[in-house]
């Protein structure tokens, strides 16, 4: 019963969007075979996309390594059981704020701030960063045991050392979510370029924006394979741990 | 109120008769009793058992007298001054919690575990993990003392179960507590080593006037190390011997 109703709610949506039109689907064949035969590698311009590649993961490995550390505080005084419950939401309405804006949205704010290039990516991600592993963190903090905190507090201990010990305590967790953080943030800074803000997109939309797909195409591959690099190094370390 | 509350304070020392009385205490939740009218005084240096089946409500009156509960009815007192759940640090320090996790800090060595008990004394030091030397040299003491010394630097993810313990109970030992409570400390260790947790314990009050309140389940262990011994059952405290 559920499949015939999102059938036919898919249907509807289908025919309302224009999706339901033959002509735009041969249309659409043309084009896509017109584009596929421009898809090719060009060598020529593998050194400059493995720059754009070396561009892309010091962006999001600025992103990462700076939103790390905006986050260790924040979500220290975030999780309750190290601070009073006021000051935890207080500060996690700003985690919050941080977490909400989409990165792409830092990236137009942080272009219209820097102007165009890998800063304003770069900052753009530090902040969405913080936001994220602030969040990732605190609940990490708050899946501890109450016994945990029982037998911390039961040492008087004041919160910032409460917090380092809590870090330790959890700190394979804390380099986990890092990582996959990582690994998100290079995709991210892949994209970033579409506002201007840096990486490997900015060359991708500029080669687009002219036809030149096989040029885009090259920077898309050589990105595509390092992102699975990292990925696979990141599971593998993350496996070790 | 102000007045007894003073009255409290100057009373907290060892010149106090009890390490720990509890008063007509009561526990409930949802509608339902856990235990009521529970009343304990515990002499200075004396090692004290409570049993009981699962569920009975031991390890809750524990965290009672550990402050981290506030119980439905009645007082506790430590060292003379009562427990409200925001007594003051110079009392908080006397008094040690072992709970059945151990409380300890995973991914840190064994020293590092037993420093923390000297944290709130040394804040700075203590974030910095720049640690005086009289506390390193202490806390060696305290591990050579229970046969630990040569697992100083080890992590204690990487120890057995009777190693942590050993751990939690030198922290408790740095720390310089008068009482000290602990959940179940001996039910996964194998016979040798639970007597060789207890010897510790009881040692521990012979030597020191430490006083413990140990839940356990073994009525023969606790018959062999116990002074004096409880049964929490059918929501009443009874005194066995």
């Amino acid at each position: 019963m559920m499949v015939w109703a999102l059938l036919l709610i898919a249907i509807i949506l289908a025919y309302l969007l224009g999706l339901i039109d033959l002509d735009s689907w041969l249309k659409a064949s043309r084009n896509l075979s017109v584009f596929v035969s421009d898809l090719y590698i060009r060598v020529d311009l593998l050194p400059d996309a493995l720059y754009a590649v070396g561009e892309t993961f010091i962006i999001a490995l600025f992103g990462t390594v700076v939103g790390a550390l905006i986050s260790y505080p924040i979500s220290a005084l975030s999780a309750q059981g190290i601070t009073s419950r006021w000051l935890s939401l207080a500060i996690r309405s700003v985690a919050n704020m941080l977490r909400t804006v989409p990165a792409i949205f830092w990236g137009i704010l942080l272009v219209v701030m820097f102007g165009p290039g890998n800063v304003a990516g770069a900052v753009a991600l530090a902040l969405y960063t913080a936001g994220y592993l602030s969040k990732f963190f605190y609940e990490t903090f708050e899946n501890v045991g109450k016994e945990q905190y029982e037998a911390l507090g039961s040492l008087g201990l004041p919160w910032m050392v409460m917090a380092k010990a809590l870090f330790k305590h959890t700190e394979k967790q804390m380099v986990s979510h890092t990582m996959f953080m990582f690994e998100y943030n290079l995709r991210t800074a892949s994209i970033l370029g579409i506002v201007g803000a840096g990486g490997i997109g900015y060359y991708i939309t500029q080669y687009v924006s002219i036809l030149n797909y096989a040029a885009a195409f090259t920077f898309f591959i050589v990105i595509l394979l390092f992102v699975f690099l990292v990925d696979g190094v990141s599971y593998i370390i993350r496996k070790k741990m | 109120m102000i007045l007894q509350g003073r009255e409290d304070v100057v009373e907290g020392s060892l010149e106090s008769r009890y390490a720990v009385e509890a008063i007509d205490v009561a526990y409930g939740y949802n509608g339902s009793i856990l235990f009521d009218n529970v009343n304990l005084a515990i002499e200075h240096g004396k090692s004290i058992a409570i049993m009981g089946r699962s569920g009975s409500g031991k390890s809750t009156l524990l965290r009672i007298i550990n402050g981290a509960i506030r119980p439905s009815k009645g007082i506790v007192r430590i060292l003379g001054i009562k427990v409200d759940g925001r007594y003051n640090n110079g009392l908080r320090k006397k008094v040690a919690y072992i709970p059945q996790s151990l409380g300890l800090v995973e991914n840190a060595t064994v020293l590092e575990n037993v420093l923390l008990a000297k944290a709130s004394e040394s804040q700075v030091r203590a974030l910095l993990g720049l640690w005086k030397r009289e506390y390193i040299d202490e806390a060696m003491r305290i591990l050579k003392s229970i046969g630990l010394h040569e697992k100083a630097k080890s992590k204690v993810n990487r120890l057995s179960g009777g190693e942590r313990q050993r751990v939690a109970i030198a922290r408790a030992l740095m720390q310089g507590a008068e009482v000290v409570l602990a959940d179940e400390p001996v039910s996964n260790l194998d016979h040798d080593n639970a007597c060789s947790i207890l010897d510790i314990f009881r040692g521990m009050s012979k030597s020191n006037s430490r006083s413990s309140i140990i839940v356990m389940h073994d009525k023969a262990l606790a018959e062999e190390y116990a002074d004096e011994a409880y049964l929490l059952a059918d929501c009443r405290l009874a005194r066995l011997w």
